[in-house]
């Protein structure tokens, strides 16, 4: 990629942002920028030139064999296999780069884990894109490892323990999304415990060896109790988390040998050569000792994430690293002016860089419903500490800075906005907004602490250290109170419970009967009447999703544990019981409910056109629905046209849309996890409202199957919040953010001319107030131009660098598919002021 | 039958000269670098288009 | 649905049917008949179909089309399971799908893209 003719200062004022951070960013961000290899698939596949990294695979299953028979208990097995990997794989150093790791054998490799579904190992098989030559090859080696796994993988242990017929209709892949895995979904992590900076791997392990003495003395006392044969399986799991602690300290050690190699035999820059030798010494301690420096604070967080990756997929980054970096980052540039400002941010830039290429691969309706992205990687950035006060810091700014140089889209930032936060802190959010990133995401801070409080009974002082569990859901990183892991299967397709209600809960995308069957829709004369069958489909499919959760919840401390997570978690190394065991864990599940606005669009057309009006009956309604409203073209404008919609601040459906999440909110307190806490819904959608476009029939609020479902949360349908942004949100200002749910995402599309110079920031501002005013969790922007979008669609090559925010998350424009640039596109541009 | 300790990419482990790791140096389309694969001193390197006496 | 074995019901309708015989070898994987039902019309995909999976929408549960003589059920609360690369040649019902989408780069389209390698030069 060549560098722009143009000045830095013609680019800004063309607002061609990512030219211009080619020319801000230093020599060393600019090759490492360039030499990322971009891990999102494009649409549904892997984009050429990556390749399934089979090095991993083949270790795994080597040591598998090798254990097969051996007497270890089954975490000991696993922690030996994890700790295998580690030891041998190929591990490699980008030239230029300080901070060192990724989880494949070199850099344009995805990760495949066959451990975890034969399902998932099948795709690999199966896969057009991205096996890697010489294929017969190849073939002969992914067989082999599938094979292996074929009845021993994580899911096929789980699901002959869950009930039969609501696996099959999880598994029919039409209302939810995801497996109920412990090793499969979005790990939270303690970092109050591993990121405090007072301990590391060492301190863990001693403190491992020291409850393994104890617990051996104790289970050889005179007597027997239950306490006493619980103490075996503990011992057994203190044995395994330390494993895979040292295991951890070799990897690092292994860094810090090539290091010392390369500076010693090959690098020929004295330059170079020190930073090598930095490296090397930085790799010595981390992980095994606590960073004392930026670089090694860094390098630590990014060793705990890829060693987690080592023993799960996980499909989410919570972190708050300007909280946990910020202290380094103070002392580094501020206090010693041991760096400069621009050396610290070559450093944060390059993190992000670390962590945009990690990658792991997955099956097939993950990646359309995260095009363009690994996972959802949302830092969390702001809020306050645990005594309420501001925790901005030097590093919230340089990570803001560092996102506008190297323009990654994965990690994004989500702000916790609270009224103390600084102008200056404000403004550099701004930029980041205004120059197309689409993020930081705002999140109401006060809200979403009251919230967590509200659903979860989470004390104020752990609501306080809330993270990004996934793409919005909040939760804190304590002892108790954060979450190991999030099973992405109670993610429900929400738009299917108004489908369902006339089909009478038969699927006739998937051929099953997963609904409840409720009275056929056109004996119904009543809207209470099509209201009560809506909530009776809506308790069914959030049952059906919730209920193998729970399940898995329970099975997975013994069948699928997490000994490396167990091991940087204080629950855990307390208490020698799985990370993922309910008796240790607040409990703090959630129901992600993907097209969601749909229902009450729907039953607002249903209620104002067949009941109100008396227009058309439901008989009518059904057979057009049932017909794709083919031959009913002029009926489907009608409920297009001539139904309210959300987003307009009309009370008639607004209320509908209160009913509707009051209701499920109702439930949500009927709903218990494993550790008897509440399942709040979230409304959102990642590009899920893409993937699930040909899975949702025909909808009332004149919607046909194959078009792209609403965007999202409790963003309007794209093009029918006519009313202007200040409409959008009083509507949404009606939900009562603490307590009819979780948390509610909000899509707004700004115009960058708008934003433009200081009146954009006063402009943008006074929008924010409003909306900080009006109590609303969230909200999201999207400020690149329908004339940018469009010429990228036409030119891809020449607007690589362009990002976008999709739901969630944000994306490369070109990396998604084209039905998800038209969403975008349509999506309306709200003017300000 | 040349091994890979008589090669120049072999980096013997101190303590454990049995061991150790083959370096070498990648450009691929995006960027060049180092890498290390633990390697035993005695495999047989015969096939190996990287190796290079020592 | 009644309370069946997994064993059962695996073998009635072929739901846990990933690896029916539990391994499959690269030979038998790689074998693609000339009229696979993931090039039918009427085979429908499941959002997690690219692992092969997916179901016919005219056949119900308890279908067989590679018995011989083949078993055509039409009336039932679920839909026949089956796989993309299920020998369809026996089936009567089976209408060859032109494709619009070639490279598979779209998103899910159920009736209307190819995704898997099998089937590329199909």
């Amino acid at each position: 990629m060549a560098v722009r003719a143009e000045t830095l200062k013609e680019l800004e004022e063309k607002q061609e942002w990512w030219w211009a951070a080619e020319k801000k960013r230093s020599s060393r961000l600019d090759y490492l920028r360039k030499a990322m290899w971009k891990k999102g698939a494009i649409g549904g596949l892997y984009p050429a030139g990556l390749y399934i990294d089979l090095e991993r695979p083949v270790l795994q299953t080597e040591k598998a064999r090798e254990l097969e028979f051996s007497p270890d208990p089954y975490v000991i097995k696993f922690a030996k296999i994890l700790a295998h990997v580690l030891d041998n794989k190929t591990i490699f150093i980008t030239d230029h780069s300080q901070l060192v790791g990724y989880l494949g054998s070199q850099p344009h490799t995805i990760t495949w884990d066959p451990t975890l579904a034969a399902l998932l190992n099948h795709e690999v098989v199966n896969d057009p894109t991205s096996i890697p030559e010489p294929m017969d090859e190849s073939l002969k080696t992914i067989t082999d490892v599938a094979n292996y796994w074929a009845g021993k993988s994580d899911l096929d242990k789980i699901l002959p323990h869950m009930d039969l017929d609501d696996a099959m209709k999880v598994l029919s892949g039409a209302i939810g999304w995801g497996v109920p895995l412990s090793r499969g979904g979005y790990s939270g992590k303690d970092y109050e415990y591993i990121m405090s900076g007072v301990r590391a791997f060492e301190d863990v392990i001693a403190e491992l060896d020291r409850k393994i003495e104890e617990a051996d003395a104790k289970a050889h006392e005179p007597g027997a109790s239950k306490e006493i044969s619980d103490l075996y399986d503990k011992m057994n799991m203190w044995e395994a988390m330390k494993i895979t602690l040292e295991a951890g300290i070799r990897h690092g050690k292994r860094y810090a040998r090539l290091a010392r190699i390369i500076a010693e035999n090959f690098e020929t820059d004295p330059d170079r050569k020190e930073e090598l030798l930095q490296i090397s010494e930085v790799c010595e301690r981390i992980p095994a000792k606590p960073p004392r420096t930026l670089q090694e604070s860094l390098q630590y967080d990014l060793f705990i994430q890829l060693f987690s990756r080592n023993e799960a997929i996980e499909g989410a980054w919570p972190s708050r690293p300007d909280y946990y970096h910020g202290p380094y980052y103070e002392k580094d540039v501020t206090i010693d002016k041991a760096l400069t400002e621009e050396e610290a941010l070559d450093l944060v830039g390059e993190f992000l860089i670390r962590a945009a290429e990690v990658s792991q691969y997955k099956v097939r309706w993950a990646r359309e419903g995260l095009q363009g992205i690994e996972g959802t990687w949302v830092w969390t950035l702001g809020g306050v500490k645990k005594d309420g006060s501001d925790a901005c810091n030097a590093m919230t700014i340089a990570l803001l800075k560092a996102a506008r140089l190297v323009r990654v889209a994965n990690p994004t930032f989500a702000f916790r906005w609270h009224p103390k936060v600084s102008d200056e802190v404000m403004r550099e959010c701004f930029e980041c907004i205004r120059q197309g990133l689409g993020y930081p995401s705002m999140r109401n801070d006060p809200i979403l602490i009251a919230n967590a409080m509200n659903w979860h009974g989470h004390p104020i002082e752990e609501a306080r250290t809330w993270v990004h569990q996934a793409c919005m859901s909040p939760s804190p990183c304590t002892k108790h109170g954060f979450q190991p892991m999030r099973m992405a299967n109670a993610t429900a397709n929400c738009a299917k419970i108004m489908e369902y209600v006339f089909t009478r809960g038969y699927d006739n995308v998937v051929n099953m009967q997963i609904g409840a069957e409720t009275p056929p829709a056109e004996t119904l004369t009543t809207y209470e009447q099509v209201f009560d069958a809506w909530v009776t489909q809506m308790k069914t499919i959030f049952s059906i999703l919730v209920r193998p959760v729970n399940r898995a919840r329970i099975l997975a401390p013994k069948m699928t544990p997490r000994p490396y997570l167990s091991a940087v978690s204080e629950r855990s190394v307390d208490s020698g019981l799985d990370v993922c065991d309910p008796s240790i864990s607040r409990g703090n599940a959630w129901i992600t409910a993907f097209t969601w606005v749909e229902n009450a669009d729907s039953l607002a057309a249903i209620k104002k056109l067949v009941f109100d009006e008396k227009k058309y009956t439901m008989a009518q309604l059904k057979e057009a629905l049932a017909n794709n409203w083919e031959g009913r073209e002029e009926m489907r404008l009608d409920f297009v046209k001539n139904a309210p919609k959300w987003g307009n601040d009309d009370d008639y459906i607004d209320s509908i849309m209160l009913d509707c999440l009051r209701e499920a909110a109702k439930f949500s307190r009927e709903l218990k996890c494993p550790s008897g806490n509440n399942w709040p819904i979230l409304p959102e959608n990642v590009s899920g409202n893409i993937h699930y476009a040909n899975i949702v029939g025909a909808l009332p609020n004149g919607r046909r199957l194959g078009d792209a479902l609403y965007d999202g949360g409790i963003s309007p349908g794209p093009g029918l919040d006519k009313k202007g942004p200040t409409a959008v949100l009083k509507s949404c200002s009606k939900i009562d953010h603490i307590s009819d749910g979780r948390a509610f995402l909000l899509n707004t599309r700004l115009s960058p001319t708008q934003l433009a110079g200081e009146k954009g920031y006063q402009l943008w501002k006074t929008y924010m107030k409003t909306w900080a005013d009006l109590g609303i969790d969230h909200v999201q922007f999207n400020c690149v131009s329908d004339e940018t979008l469009r010429s990228a669609q036409r030119d891809p090559e020449k607007y690589q660098e362009v990002i976008v925010r999709v739901a969630g998350y944000s994306a490369h424009f070109v990396d998604i598919s084209r039905k998800t640039q038209d969403n975008i596109i349509q999506r309306t541009v709200q003017g300000l002021g | 039958m040349p091994t890979c300790k008589e090669c120049k990419r072999f980096f013997p482990l101190e303590e454990d000269p049995g061991k150790g790791d083959c370096v070498q140096r990648v450009i691929d389309p995006r960027q060049a670098y180092y890498q290390a694969k633990p390697v035993s001193a005695d495999k047989d390197a015969v096939k190996c288009p990287s190796f290079e006496k020592k | 649905m009644a309370r069946m074995s997994r064993d059962d019901y695996a073998k009635a309708s072929g739901a846990f049917g990933l690896q029916p015989r539990g391994v499959d070898t690269k030979e038998e994987l790689e074998q693609v008949p000339d009229q696979p039902c993931g090039l039918c019309k009427h085979y429908l995909e499941s959002a997690y179909t690219s692992d092969g999976r997916g179901s016919c929408k005219i056949l119900k549960e308890g279908s067989d089309i590679t018995r011989d003589p083949p078993v055509f059920i039409l009336e039932g609360r679920n839909g026949y399971m089956l796989r993309i690369l299920t020998d369809a040649s026996r089936c009567t019902y089976y209408e060859r799908n032109e494709f619009i989408d070639k490279d598979g780069y779209e998103c899910s389209d159920p009736a209307f893209r190819r995704f898997m390698r099998q089937l590329k030069d199909k």
